[in-house]
C-alpha cells in the first residue's frame, strides 16, 4: 500500500480533514432562500446574496471586497408569466408556463396579448397568424414578420421531470414574439393549424445590469510563492415572477463547497502559500463575472472552479486550461485519495475565463439534479456530494503546494 | 508528519491530460446542464457547449456551432 506523507499537514493525513456538511448545507439553504429569489445578476436578489457572502466571508476569516461590473445587454429577463392559450370550437386551453411552454430567448418583448389564427411556417399567407415552425431559424423568423406574422413557435423538450429549464443569456432577438412550446403539443398544435386560434404574450426584456464579485484572500502570497484562488459562481437564472428557481444545485452546492475548503486550507496551508476565494456574479450570463477577476488575478496563481457539487453519480467533470498541468497532476492524485473518480469532459464555466486569461485553471463539475428549474431545490443537495467536492478540492491544493514548491517540503516517500 | 493512503478508487478514468482538450459536447453553456460525467453517451447527448478550443476561438464560453445548436432548441446560449 502505497502511504504519502504529507508535510504541510502536520500530524494528520490530508485525508483526515473533513469539511462540515451541516455548515455547507447551512449556506446552501441561505443562498437557495425567497429573499434571494434564485439571485440572478444584477437582480436585488443577487446584491443581498453578494452581501450575505461577503459577511460570511469575513467571519472565516478573509478580507474581503465586493468588485461591481457592468454587464449590458446581455441578461434576458421575464418580467410577467408568458401566457399562451389555444381555443379551438369555443373552447380554450391555457397551457402552463414553464411545463408546456416557455420564453425563447430571440423573442421580442411583447406585453400585450397577440391574438391570431395557427398557420404553418410553409402556409402562403402568414399575415395575422402565429406560426409554427419545426425548428428555430432567425432568418425564417425574420421572413415570418416580415409577412405580417404575429410570432414564432418552436417545439422544445423537457427535462425528465417534464420542466423547461431557464438561461438568462441568448442570442439576438428578432423582430417578432417567439415562443418554445413542449414538443408533443406542437405536434398536436399542428394538426389544428387553420383551425385554432392562439392568444400569447412574452415579456422578457434584455436588461442592463451591475454583477458583484466577492472576493476573499486569506493571505496574500509571499514572494515567489504559489497562490491558490478556488472559485465558484453564486448567481442563478433567478426566480420567475410566480415562481421559485432556487439554484440550490447549480451553483450554491458550489459555493458551499468552495467556501468550506477555503475554511479548512486556511488552517492546513502554509502561511508563505497565497489563499483566496473568488464568489462571481454574471456566469449564467456568460461567464462575466470571471471575465472580469481574470485581469487581476497574479501570475503564479492556480484556479480551482467548481461548479455543480449536488450529487455524484459517476465520476466529476474536469476541464483545464492554461499551464495546468501541476493542477491536474494534483487533481488526480487528490481524487486517488479521497476516493473521487474524474473524467476529462467539457466544462464550460468560469475556468474558461481564467483559461483564456492565460492562468492554469481548472473547472470541476457534478451533477446538478432539477437544473435551472423549480426543482433545483436544496434537499437535492446531498451531504456526501459536498463533502466530497471540499475534500477533492482541499487536497488538490494540499498536494499542488507539495508539487509547485518542493524545496519547501520534504518528498513523498513510500512506507 | 502525517500520512495519507492512496486508495484505488478515484482519480482520472485515463490520462489526466486529456483534460486539457476534453471531448466536446458534455455540459452546458457557462452553468450549462449537469456535467458530472456518468456517461460518454449521456454526456454526448448534450447539445451545448462544444469545445474548449472553439470556445476560446470565441473569445467566451461556447463555441459557436455548440451555440447554434443550443439556441435552435430553444435553450440559449451565453459567452
Amino acid at each position: 500500500m502505497l502511504r504519502v506523507t504529507s508535510a504541510l499537514t502536520g500530524s494528520a493525513p490530508v485525508t483526515a480533514f473533513a469539511p462540515d456538511a451541516a455548515r455547507m448545507r447551512a449556506v446552501v439553504s441561505r443562498l437557495a432562500a425567497d429573499d434571494f429569489a434564485g439571485r440572478r445578476v444584477g437582480s436585488a436578489g443577487g446584491r443581498a446574496a453578494a452581501a450575505w457572502l461577503a459577511d460570511h466571508l469575513r467571519q472565516s476569516g478573509a478580507t474581503v471586497i465586493l468588485d461591481e461590473f457592468p454587464i449590458t445587454g446581455a441578461v434576458r429577463q421575464v418580467y410577467a408569466t408568458p401566457r399562451l392559450a389555444v381555443t379551438k370550437r369555443e373552447s380554450t386551453a391555457e397551457l402552463v408556463f414553464r411545463r408546456d411552454f416557455c420564453e425563447h430567448l430571440a423573442s421580442a418583448d411583447v406585453a400585450d396579448p397577440r391574438t391570431g389564427r395557427l398557420a404553418v411556417v410553409d402556409d402562403p399567407y402568414l399575415a395575422g397568424a402565429w406560426v409554427l415552425d419545426t425548428a428555430w431559424s432567425a432568418d425564417r423568423a425574420a421572413d415570418a414578420a416580415a409577412a405580417g406574422a404575429l410570432g414564432v413557435l418552436v417545439p422544445r423538450s423537457t427535462d425528465a421531470a417534464g420542466w423547461m429549464p431557464k438561461m438568462v443569456a441568448g442570442p439576438a432577438t428578432v423582430g417578432l414574439p417567439v415562443l418554445a412550446v413542449r414538443s408533443e403539443i406542437h405536434d398536436r398544435m399542428r394538426a389544428t393549424a387553420g383551425q385554432a386560434i392562439v392568444t400569447a404574450t412574452v415579456p422578457l426584456r434584455a436588461v442592463d445590469v451591475i454583477g458583484t464579485n466577492v472576493i476573499g484572500t486569506f493571505r496574500p502570497p509571499r514572494r515567489g510563492a504559489l497562490s491558490v484562488l478556488v472559485t465558484a459562481h453564486f448567481d442563478g437564472v433567478g426566480d420567475d415572477p410566480a415562481q421559485r428557481l432556487p439554484a440550490a444545485c447549480d451553483n450554491a452546492s458550489g459555493v458551499a463547497a468552495i467556501i468550506e475548503t477555503a475554511r479548512v486550507l486556511h488552517t492546513i496551508l502554509p502561511a508563505e502559500v497565497g489563499l483566496s476565494v473568488a464568489l462571481l456574479d454574471g456566469e449564467e450570463a456568460g461567464g462575466h463575472g470571471s471575465a472580469r477577476h481574470a485581469r487581476f488575478v497574479q501570475d503564479g496563481t492556480f484556479i480551482i472552479n467548481l461548479d455543480g457539487a449536488a450529487e455524484l453519480r459517476g465520476a466529476a467533470a474536469v476541464e483545464a486550461g492554461g499551464p495546468a498541468q501541476p493542477l491536474l497532476a494534483a487533481l488526480d492524485v487528490a481524487g486517488r485519495l479521497v476516493g473521487v473518480p474524474l473524467l476529462a469532459r467539457a466544462m464550460a464555466s468560469d475556468n474558461r475565463r481564467y483559461a483564456a486569461a492565460g492562468l492554469p485553471a481548472v473547472g470541476i463539475g457534478m451533477d446538478m439534479p432539477g437544473y435551472q428549474t423549480p426543482a433545483e431545490t436544496p434537499d437535492r443537495v446531498r451531504s456526501e456530494t459536498l463533502v466530497a467536492a471540499a475534500r477533492l478540492v482541499v487536497a488538490t491544493a494540499v498536494k499542488l503546494a507539495e508539487a509547485v514548491n518542493p524545496a519547501s517540503y520534504p518528498r513523498p516517500s513510500r512506507s | 508528519m502525517g500520512t495519507d493512503t492512496t486508495q484505488t478508487i478515484g482519480g482520472f478514468l485515463g490520462d489526466p491530460a486529456e483534460a486539457l482538450s476534453p471531448p466536446a459536447s458534455a455540459g452546458g453553456c457557462c452553468g450549462g446542464p449537469a456535467t458530472a460525467a456518468t456517461s460518454v453517451e449521456e454526456t454526448q447527448a448534450s447539445t451545448c457547449c462544444g469545445t474548449v478550443e472553439e470556445a476560446t476561438a470565441e473569445g467566451g464560453c461556447c463555441g459557436t456551432a455548440a451555440m447554434e445548436q443550443a439556441v435552435a432548441s430553444g435553450a440559449g446560449c451565453c459567452g
